[in-house]
Order: C-alpha cells, then structure tokens, then sequence
C-alpha cells in the first residue's frame, strides 16, 4: 500500500534540505530605515498591527447559504429535537426502502 | 483476562470516590491499555462466558481485532486524559476520575460485547457518565450543555433500547452471532437496525444528529472535550459498522456516503466560522466524523482501511489539538478566539503539528488516511475525491485561526506544568511518527479491516 513511500518521504527531505540551502545563501530582506522607511508607511507613525480572528472570512460568514445554516444551529433544544426527528426519518425511510 | 479491564476500571472509580487517590485512576487506565494491547499482539479473537453459560443463552464477550482496535483507541486516550487531568482539574477532581473510569468501562464494553442489549447497557453506562462530565463545572454553558445532551441523549439511546426489544421479540435471541443466523431482512427486522443505527448516528454526531456536540463541548472540561471527540465518536462509528456488516447490511452503504459528505461539508463550514475555540474543535471533529463515514461507506476493503486508518489519527489529531489549546484555556481562562494572544514555543510547534495533520499536509499522519481516503473514493465516484480535498483545503483555512492566537504581539508568555505538556508532546510526535512511517498506522488497521470482513471466524468462535 505505501510502496512508493520511502521515495516520497525522500523528495521531502530533499525539497526541505534545498529550501534551507536558499535561505541560508539568499540575501536578508532588511527593515527599511529612516527616510526609506518614513516612505514606505507613507510618514505616519508604523505600529504593530494584529487582526482579530474574528475578521478572518467575514465574508463567507455573510454569504447566504452560511448566513441560513448558522440561523438553523439557534441552540434552542426544539430546533435541535426537530433535527433529529428529520433524522430519524430519513434513515428509518432510506433502511427500510433500501 | 479481558473482562478484568472493565471490572478494574469499574472499581477503581468507586476506589476514587473513596480514596481520592489520582493514581488509582491512572494506574486503572494505564493498566488497561496494557493488557488491551497483549491481547491484541498476541490473540486472534477471544472469547468469554459470563457463568459458564454457553451462548446464545449466556452474555458472551468477544473480543476480535475490529473490538480490541477500538479498545486501545479508548484506553489509550484515557490514559493520557487521566494524565492530563492532574493538573488541569483542580476541585472535586476525585469525581472527574470516578465519572472518566465509569466512561472509559462503558465504552470499553460496548466495544467487547458480543451481546447486543449488554452493549445497550454498556452505552448507557458511557451515557451517564457522559452527561455528568459534561455539567461537572456546574456553570451555566455546563448545564446547558448537559441538559441538551442528556434530552437528545437519552431518546437516541430509548431508540436504540427500542430496536433491540423489537430484535429480541422477533427471534428471542440477544447474542449478535445468534442473531445473525436468525434475522432476515424484511421491513421489521430492518426498522429495528434502523433505530440501533440512529441511537449510534447520535454517538458520533453524524449530521443531523450532531447539534449537541459543539454545546456539550462548550460547556465541558477540556480532559472531558478530548474523551468527547476521540472515544465517544469512535465507539459511534464502532457501533454502525459492526452493526452493518455483522448483519449485512452493505445496501445502506450509500446511505452512508450520503451522510458522510454532508456530515464533511457543514462540519467544517460551521467550524470556519467558530469564534469560540472549543466549539471550532467540536465542529472540525463532526466534519472529520464525515470523513471516515464516508470512508467507510464506500463498502470496498480500501475504504474501510482508509476510514479505520483516520479514526486511528483523527483520535491522535483531536486529542492532540484538545490537549494543546486546553494548556492554552488553562491560562488565559478563556475561550474565545478574540480575546486569547499567548506565547508558548511548545505549544505553538504541537498546535501547528495538529492542524497540519488535520488538514492532511503531507509528513503528517493526516495525510496518510487522507490520502488513502482520496484513493479509495477515486474508485468509487471521483466527485466524492474532489469534495473531500475541497474540505481539507478548509479544515486548512480554519485550522489557521487557531494558530493566529500565537502570532499576537500583545500575547503574553504562559506557563505550562509538565504532567500537561507531556500528553501533548507525546501526541504530537505519535502524529509525525505515522506521518513518516505510514506502516505502524497499517499495523493496526489491517488486522482490524480483516475480523470485520471475516464474519465466518467470529460466528464460528462464538457459537463453535
């Protein structure tokens, strides 16, 4: 089942080792400074900045089938005994169907 | 000899109620991960009579390598939760060990009976115990939680109760080899499956029996989160397989594909969209839940294997991440993705192994079921390749949320205690392990897939 496994764990190894190799030889990217540096953030003051990870995919959270899918998990035990009812009969009807 | 690990854990969580002893629970754990392992190195197939009777009349245990795979599975786990928990439970923790010895006795059984209403017994048993972990904290997210999933968790387990009256009215039998050679599949024999398969379906939180989950997660100790999305998900999926292809039921195969795939899909859209960190976790394993449904549905031996086989990792990967974001929420005490930024080398390293592997990057045991899983779809229906490495491209993209919590420069630097960090360390390099050495994964897997096509030797050794 795994027969070509080994080669494969090899390239890996190789891919990796010629990774660091590069990195190792290539040239340093540097922080800008002063004048250069005032440039590239357009002179205003640079802080470091971090995103909440409550940003990420906000748009897949607006899109609409997510938008609906999110409203049917209400957390409201009705809803939830309404879905295993739904699914009790989809296999009951699919075991004795089939 | 099997039968005692049960007996041990048994006592020993009544032995914690009145020694409050942490060891008794991790040597009880421990020691049953030991002889589940001999037995499994050394025996084939091994059966018990309780008092001598000879089956059909007597409760029979049979432990085949499909049972004895689930069973190190559990005790493994248990052991490291038990060992994880010193230092994560800090009040009344003499009764988590007590209600984890009473689960991990109940899941071990269902997964070494051969008697179809012993293991109802067993699963209320790992039921029970279940809903009191789940409100062992006591505060409102516990108690909702516990409330939600002892309603929806005790009709899915009166439905299974159900099934097997109509089972044992039907032929006046309750020992699954008896039964087998009884049953016919006309619409009365196959209601009752029916409604065993729906009480197994909530087990292991298959779409749309899954809404539980992610609340009873939420509101539950991290140790108790990671027996939730390894041993009790396992033992679901343990309980539907042997139960299809003990009986037959290989029509329903496509049935499962189906639940599968959307099980895969909205698991792991719902996790995208996760901002608490326990209830992402709970959704990420309902959607690898789809995986290995879908594996397995494909009804072929590469399917089975490939399911088998990310069981085996996704119980390594969930307990892995469980384990190293619970070091996290130890911390901080928090949960939601928002307000928690830390700094912790280890734990950074051992949460990007998990979502690697989560997301089946290649040197990482996921990849390995994943890609095996690819394989074996391919030669079903090729779509059922391309949803399933959609997903991954998913769990990818969400998995990425969790490690963003380290990247904070506010974040501040945590400490950890060993007698956690070692469970997660352990996890993480048993997750490269395989990754690197597919074959120790196969090592167990493979005798597994083979009891459970073998149905001839386990109806042999039981009825002789």
């Amino acid at each position: 089942m795994f027969e070509q496994w080994t080669s494969v764990i090899l390239s890996f190894f190789l891919f990796i080792a010629l990774g660091v190799i590069i990195y190792a030889t290539g040239r340093r990217a540097t922080r800008p400074e002063n004048e250069k540096y005032k440039t590239y953030t357009c002179g205003e003051p640079f802080d470091k900045v971090s995103i909440s990870p409550d940003n990420f995919y906000r748009a897949a959270k607006k899109s609409i089938g997510i938008k609906d899918l999110r409203e049917l998990h209400s957390g409201k035990l009705s809803d939830y005994l309404l879905w295993f009812v739904v699914g009790v009969a989809i296999i009951l009807i699919l075991v004795v169907w089939t | 000899m099997l039968e005692y690990t049960v007996f041990l854990l048994i006592i020993s969580a009544f032995l914690m109620l009145a020694f409050k002893k942490d060891l008794i629970a991790i040597f009880s754990t421990a020691a049953s991960f030991i002889i589940i392992c001999m037995a499994f190195l050394f025996k084939n197939i091994e059966t018990v009579r309780f008092g001598g009777w000879a089956p059909p009349l007597g409760i029979v245990w049979v432990a085949d390598k499909f049972g004895l795979f689930i069973a190190i599975l559990i005790t493994g786990v248990s052991f490291l939760v038990a060992l994880y928990s010193t230092k994560y439970i800090k009040e009344k923790k003499h009764r988590f060990y007590a209600l984890l010895c009473l689960l991990t006795a109940g899941l071990l059984g269902v997964s070494l009976t051969g008697d179809i209403f012993n293991m109802y017994v067993f699963f209320e048993i790992m039921s029970i115990s279940s809903y009191a972990i789940v409100s062992f904290f006591l505060d409102k997210d516990a108690i909702e939680g516990a409330l939600k999933y002892l309603i929806i968790g005790s009709l899915s387990s009166s439905f299974i109760l159900i099934g097997i009256a109509l089972l044992y009215g039907l032929t006046g039998t309750l020992n699954m080899a008896d039964l087998v050679i009884k049953i016919s599949h006309t619409p009365p024999y196959l209601t009752a499956f029916g409604l065993i398969l729906i009480g197994f379906a909530f087990k292991s939180a298959i779409i749309p029996f899954h809404a539980w989950k992610p609340d009873a997660i939420q509101g539950t100790p991290i140790p108790a989160g990671i027996i939730f999305t390894t041993a009790s998900v396992t033992i679901g999926i343990y309980g539907i397989t042997r139960i299809m292809f003990i009986f037959n039921l290989l029509t329903l195969t496509t049935a499962f594909i189906f639940f599968g795939v959307v099980t895969m899909i909205i698991g792991a859209i719902l996790a995208l969209i996760q901002i608490n960190v326990k209830r992402m976790l709970a959704y990420s394993c309902i959607s690898q839940v789809g995986y290995i449904t879908m594996a397995i549905g494909l009804g072929t031996r590469s399917g089975l294997i490939s399911g088998f086989y990310h069981i085996l990792n996704n119980i390594l990967i969930e307990a892995l991440l469980f384990a190293s974001i619970g070091c996290v929420i130890y911390a901080t005490k928090e949960t939601s993705l928002d307000k928690i930024s830390v700094k912790n080398n280890t734990l950074l390293i051992a949460t990007s192994i998990g979502i690697l592997s989560l997301a089946g990057v290649p040197l990482f045991n996921g990849f390995v079921s994943k890609w095996l899983i690819y394989t074996a779809s391919l030669e079903v229906n090729p779509s059922l390749t391309v949803i399933a490495v959609v997903i991954s491209a998913i769990t990818l993209a969400y998995g990425v949320k969790i490690i963003s919590i380290f990247f904070n420069p506010s974040g501040k630097t945590i400490k950890i205690p060993k007698a956690m960090l070692v469970p997660v360390v352990v996890l993480a390099f048993l997750c490269i392990l395989i990754g690197i050495f597919p074959h120790i994964g196969l090592s167990l897997v493979e005798p597994a897939v083979n009891a459970l096509l073998n149905q001839n030797h386990y109806l042999t050794t039981v009825l002789g």
